[in-house]
């Protein structure tokens, strides 16, 4: 896609967004948000990620102002939108922020052109001023031969960019996106991602997406945060909470195909699984141990050396989940997911590798190892 | 048997409780039925009785003579007037406090919503006369808790709401607000249902305050809900007459057009039939062109987005 439009006049004053001590609680006491701090650097992508019910879009509410939270603290650049301790919630309309809805929210009763001019009109801008603006951002959006139709009469696709469009017309310091691809097909879904992540790059402004798509997190994010029950579980670039997950609960949930997670018992040089032993130093005791798909593969000889080789293995199962097959490979008890990179057919016996750096260790629940 | 006669029992009944009594009260009203020759004694009666009660004589356009230049015009122009009048109050009044409850009992902010809202449809659902009897214990001169507080608050001759006739008049534009504004709320609340909340947030988010969020949101998507329920409660206004007969029909006679043509059939010493009949077929001709006016006007009738 070629953006020949300079985006920059879209673009006030980028802000860093600073977020500390953030609580939220709904009486009688559900606990939304639990002392969620993150710091957003000016320009950056960050995605929230969590599944449904994690407290994710109160975050984003409560960036935006349409909540007010309990306890905690938000700073857009060095000023404060909200500091519950000394009474400042600073209201939605004051913040400058665009945000773009889950169901993306457009006006019905407006054509395109008034739903993207309306945060113009409120601010009382003069006619040929707003008319300018949003020719020129539903030009770059590609969106200009919609805006004499009405809402009801564009595709999904096409309504999205509308709502970018309205969002991005005044503007704002920090771009809020709610659950932006959730209304949309598959298909629709990779390219409008990419548009995104393009338009967020020319801009570059600070960009704030919730989702509990882990993929459009891997599309897009500069970081992202985890999020789980309220809480924070971990904030990183997406490689580092691959390889690095804080706890079960982000190994779990971050990662596709989902990662090996089964009982063990440490003893100082290796893991016991009960019929395999993994020679990694491990700390005494019981463990749970997590091995990503991607870092244990059947091969007919080791991919790299250093790789461990396991005792062989019987395949039960073969899936085609993306460009490498994964395979269900069974041992006495135990049963773990691995890349295939061997023409072998389920019941065969299997060499398995293991990359030694893919052995996580967790005991209740945080890493350990 | 055809099929087409077996709506024959309904199309009999329809056409003798709807359409016979509108025919007949036209015909009337070219007559001089009154007291003395109306209603006419049935067929199996003693003869003397029928030559005793003549029937009505055919007057041609008399009635309406007397109507818009005869003796009748004085009263039945100033019921036209003031029911216009009353029309042009009560409608913004209704609608108004409708709207205000109705966008409060949809409220977030607002707890309790469903109890409240069911307090606030009494009005809708109480009987008349117990509305009218309750609402005469609030207007009531000495004991009423209007001139109560009138006194108060330092009038020493608060007015009598029941003999003064602007006074009563004015009671029964506030009572026609009380009883009408449960439809409005109801058709807002209704409206409102139907419109997403995230447009409201996305609206504030645009930096919308409150009254814009009003006058080019909420307003805007629950424009032809509201429009409907303005039409009806304002045909409504226009055959406003059973509080004011309740209330003080002696005062309240010559300011409703319903009244009025009551008032010569029931009111009048000699019971003029005829001349009420031709009073209440203008009325129902002001009411009919007000409706077909109001919906061609409104494009009432037309679908949600066409223009």
């Amino acid at each position: 896609m070629v953006l020949t439009f300079k985006f920059s006049s879209f673009v006030d004053v980028v802000v860093s967004v600073s977020v500390s001590n953030l609580e939220k609680v709904f009486p009688p006491n559900v606990y939304a948000l639990r002392d969620v701090s993150v710091e957003i650097r000016d320009g950056e992508f960050l995605v929230v990620l969590g599944p449904s019910g994690s407290g994710k879009t109160t975050f984003i509410r409560c960036v935006a102002g349409l909540e007010a939270p309990t306890r905690g603290r938000i700073l857009f650049g060095d000023r404060p939108v909200v500091d519950v301790e000394r009474g400042v919630n600073v209201p939605p309309a004051k913040r400058n922020v665009g945000m773009v809805f889950q169901n993306w929210a457009l006006y019905p009763h407006m054509k395109v052109f008034d739903n993207i001019a309306f945060p113009l009109k409120i601010r009382k801008l003069p006619r040929h001023e707003i008319e300018k603006r949003v020719k020129e951002v539903a030009e770059a959006l590609e969106i200009g031969h919609l805006l004499d139709r009405y809402p009801r009469q564009l595709s999904g696709g096409q309504q999205q960019r509308v709502a970018i469009a309205r969002a991005l017309v005044k503007a704002p310091q920090v771009l809020l996106m709610d659950e932006p691809f959730s209304n949309l097909d598959a298909r629709l879904r990779v390219s409008a991602r990419e548009f995104v992540k393009s338009l967020q790059r020319r801009l570059g402004i600070t960009t704030i997406l919730v989702t509990h798509d882990q993929h459009d997190a891997y599309a897009l994010a500069d970081r992202i945060m985890i999020i789980n029950n309220g809480a924070v579980q971990q904030i990183g670039a997406t490689d580092e909470i691959l390889n690095n997950p804080a706890n079960v609960f982000v190994a779990q949930f971050f990662g596709d195909p989902p990662i090996n997670l089964v009982d063990g018992v440490g003893r100082r040089d290796h893991v016991d699984l009960g019929d395999v032993k993994l020679p990694v130093p491990a700390p005494e005791g019981k463990l749970q141990v997590g091995v990503r798909p991607t870092d244990i593969y059947i091969a007919d000889a080791p991919l790299s050396q250093g790789d461990i080789e396991l005792p062989r293995g019987r395949i039960k199962l073969v899936e085609y989940l993306g460009f490498t097959p994964v395979a269900v490979v069974a041992w006495e008890q135990t049963e773990l997911r691995a890349l295939m990179y061997s023409k072998l057919k389920e019941g065969d016996l299997a060499r398995v590798f293991l990359r030694r750096e893919g052995v996580k260790l967790f005991r209740d629940g945080v890493r350990v190892g | 048997m055809r099929p087409q006669l077996l709506i024959l029992p309904g199309l009999l009944l329809f056409l003798f409780f709807n359409l016979w009594p509108i025919v007949y009260s036209i015909y009337i009203s070219f007559t001089n039925a009154n007291i003395r020759n109306f209603p006419q004694p049935p067929p199996w009666a003693p003869e003397e009785l029928k030559q005793a009660r003549p029937p009505p004589d055919f007057v041609g356009l008399a009635n309406y003579a007397s109507i818009f230049t005869g003796p009748a015009s004085a009263g039945f122009w100033n019921a036209v007037l003031w029911t216009l009048v009353f029309v042009a109050v009560s409608v913004p009044a209704k609608v108004a406090l409708g709207t205000f409850v109705g966008l409060l009992m949809s409220s977030e902010k607002v707890l309790g919503k469903s109890v409240m809202r069911a307090f606030l449809i009494v009005p809708w659902a109480l009987p008349l006369i117990l509305s009218v009897v309750a609402w005469r214990y609030v207007f009531d001169p000495t004991y009423g808790v209007v001139n109560q507080m009138l006194y108060s608050l330092g009038v020493s001759k608060p007015p009598d709401w029941f003999v003064n006739k602007d006074y009563a008049y004015a009671a029964m534009v506030v009572i026609e607000a009380w009883l009408a504004y449960p439809f409005i709320m109801t058709v807002v609340i209704g409206a409102l249902v139907n419109v997403p909340r995230t447009a409201f947030e996305a609206a504030q988010i645009d930096g919308a305050g409150r009254w814009a969020v009003f006058t080019r949101i909420t307003l805007p998507l629950i424009k032809r809900p509201l429009i409907y329920a303005s039409v009806m409660t304002a045909a409504a206004s226009l055959q406003f007459f059973l509080v004011a007969f309740l209330w003080n029909f002696i005062q309240l006679y010559d300011r409703f057009m319903l009244a009025y043509g009551y008032y010569w059939a029931f009111g009048s010493p000699f019971r003029e039939y005829g001349l009420a009949a031709a009073v209440l077929s203008i009325s129902a001709l002001v009411i009919s062109v007000f409706m077909i006016l109001a919906i061609r006007l409104t494009g009432l009738m037309r679908g949600m987005y066409e223009s």
